[in-house]
C-alpha cells in the first residue's frame, strides 16, 4: 500500500513522528527544544504510581512493559494525547498535549488498557474496526477518562447513567480521529459492539472508580489461585 | 483432573466485610448510580461473610455451598458477554523486539 496512504488511513498522520516501520530517535536538540523532557519526568512520575505497578503486573502474556521500549514521547497534531503503536508496539504520549500530571497519569491508564488487550487477544487494529471500537470503549470505561469530575471539568454536566453516554461519545471521537469512516457508520458500529465491551472489566473485574476499587481488585489478583481453587 | 480443594473459602473472610463496607459506602454508591442509574445492591457481601465465618467456625456444609454458588454467580456476571475478539494463546511476538530490528509479522 502506498505510505502517505497508510498513514492517513490508519491515524498515523496524527503522530509526524512517526512513520509506519521507522523507528526514529529524538536527538539532543529535540530534547531541548520542545516538550519532551517534561514528558519523560512526568511519564516517571507516572510509573511509580500504584495503579501503574499493579497494570504492569496485568499485562498478561507480555510479562513486562518497559519504560524505555514501549513509551515514547512525541509531538503530535490537533488535541489527541496519545496513542497506542501495534506495528512498533510502543505507547505514544503526546508532548505537546499533556502538560499536568493528572493528564499524564490518566493518558498512560487509557493507552496501557490497549496495550493489554493487544497483549491478550489477536486484535486486529488496522482492519477491524469493531476491534478498534471495543478497546477504545473499554479504554474510556477503566482509565478514568469518564469520571464525574472529568466530565464536570469539561463542562459535561451529567449524572444518571452519565458515565456510558461519556465513555460512547469519546470512544465515538478516538475512532474518527485515527479512520476515515463516517460519523453514522462508527456510530453503528460502538452500539454494536458497546454491550459486550462495556460489561469487559478485564483486568480489574470491576470499574476502578476510586484508590480502593483499585485496591480491591489488586488484591483479587493476588488471591486469585486460592480463589478458583476453592470454587 | 481437577484438584478438590474447598478446604478453605474463596476469600478470606475479612475481605468479605471490606467489599460489603465498600458497597455501601456514600462513595461507592455514587459510582454505581453515575455508572448505571441505580444504587447498588451489597445485601450478598454480607450473607457471603456470614457464611464464610460459618464455613471457618462449624464447618457447616450448607454455608460452605451457598457461599460457593454465590461466587459462582459472581464469576458468570463478569463472564456474561460474548467476546468481540479472539483470546491468545501467547502473547504478541514482536512484543519484547527491540525497534531497530525487523520485527517478525504478528498473527
Amino acid at each position: 500500500m502506498d505510505q502517505t496512504k497508510q498513514e492517513e488511513e490508519y491515524g498515523y498522520d496524527l503522530f509526524p513522528e512517526r512513520k509506519p516501520g521507522e523507528h526514529k530517535k529524538t536527538s539532543i536538540a529535540e530534547s531541548l527544544f520542545t516538550f519532551n523532557h517534561k514528558c519523560q519526568v512526568m511519564l516517571q512520575f507516572a510509573v511509580e504510581t500504584s495503579e501503574y505497578q499493579l497494570f504492569s503486573l496485568f499485562l498478561s502474556g507480555c510479562s513486562k512493559v518497559f519504560k524505555d521500549r514501549h513509551f515514547s514521547c512525541e509531538d503530535c497534531d490537533g488535541t489527541v494525547s496519545g496513542g497506542f503503536d501495534a506495528a512498533s508496539s510502543q505507547i505514544v504520549l503526546c508532548q505537546n498535549n499533556i502538560h499536568q500530571q493528572s493528564h499524564m497519569n490518566r493518558v498512560v491508564t487509557h493507552e496501557l488498557i490497549h496495550a493489554f488487550d493487544h497483549c491478550r487477544a489477536h486484535v486486529d487494529w488496522f482492519n477491524n474496526f469493531r476491534h478498534l471500537a471495543c478497546s477504545e470503549i473499554r479504554a474510556a470505561n477503566l482509565s478514568g477518562d469518564c469520571s464525574f469530575t472529568n466530565e464536570v471539568a469539561r463542562f459535561n454536566f451529567g449524572l444518571k447513567r452519565h458515565h456510558q453516554e461519556c465513555v460512547r461519545g469519546r470512544a465515538l471521537r478516538s475512532i474518527l480521529a485515527v479512520r476515515k469512516i463516517s460519523r453514522a457508520e462508527a456510530e453503528k458500529i460502538v452500539d454494536e459492539v458497546f454491550d459486550s465491551c462495556f460489561n469487559d472489566h478485564a483486568p480489574f473485574g470491576r470499574i476502578p472508580h476510586s484508590k480502593r476499587d483499585a485496591k480491591f481488585a489488586y488484591r483479587d489478583y493476588m488471591n486469585r489461585d486460592r480463589y478458583y481453587a476453592n470454587l | 483432573m481437577r484438584k478438590r480443594c474447598h478446604i478453605v473459602p474463596p476469600r478470606a473472610c475479612e475481605d468479605y466485610w471490606s467489599e460489603f463496607r465498600h458497597c455501601k459506602s456514600l462513595k461507592n454508591c455514587f459510582h454505581h448510580y453515575y455508572t448505571y442509574g441505580t444504587v447498588p445492591s451489597c445485601q450478598q457481601w454480607k450473607e457471603d461473610y456470614h457464611n464464610c465465618r460459618e464455613w471457618e467456625k462449624h464447618r457447616g456444609t450448607e454455608a460452605k455451598e451457598a457461599l460457593r454458588r454465590s461466587e459462582k454467580i459472581r464469576v458468570a456476571e463478569q463472564r456474561n458477554f460474548i467476546p468481540v475478539w479472539q483470546l491468545r494463546q501467547e502473547p504478541p511476538r514482536d512484543w519484547h523486539v527491540p525497534l531497530n530490528q525487523e520485527k517478525p509479522q504478528d498473527s
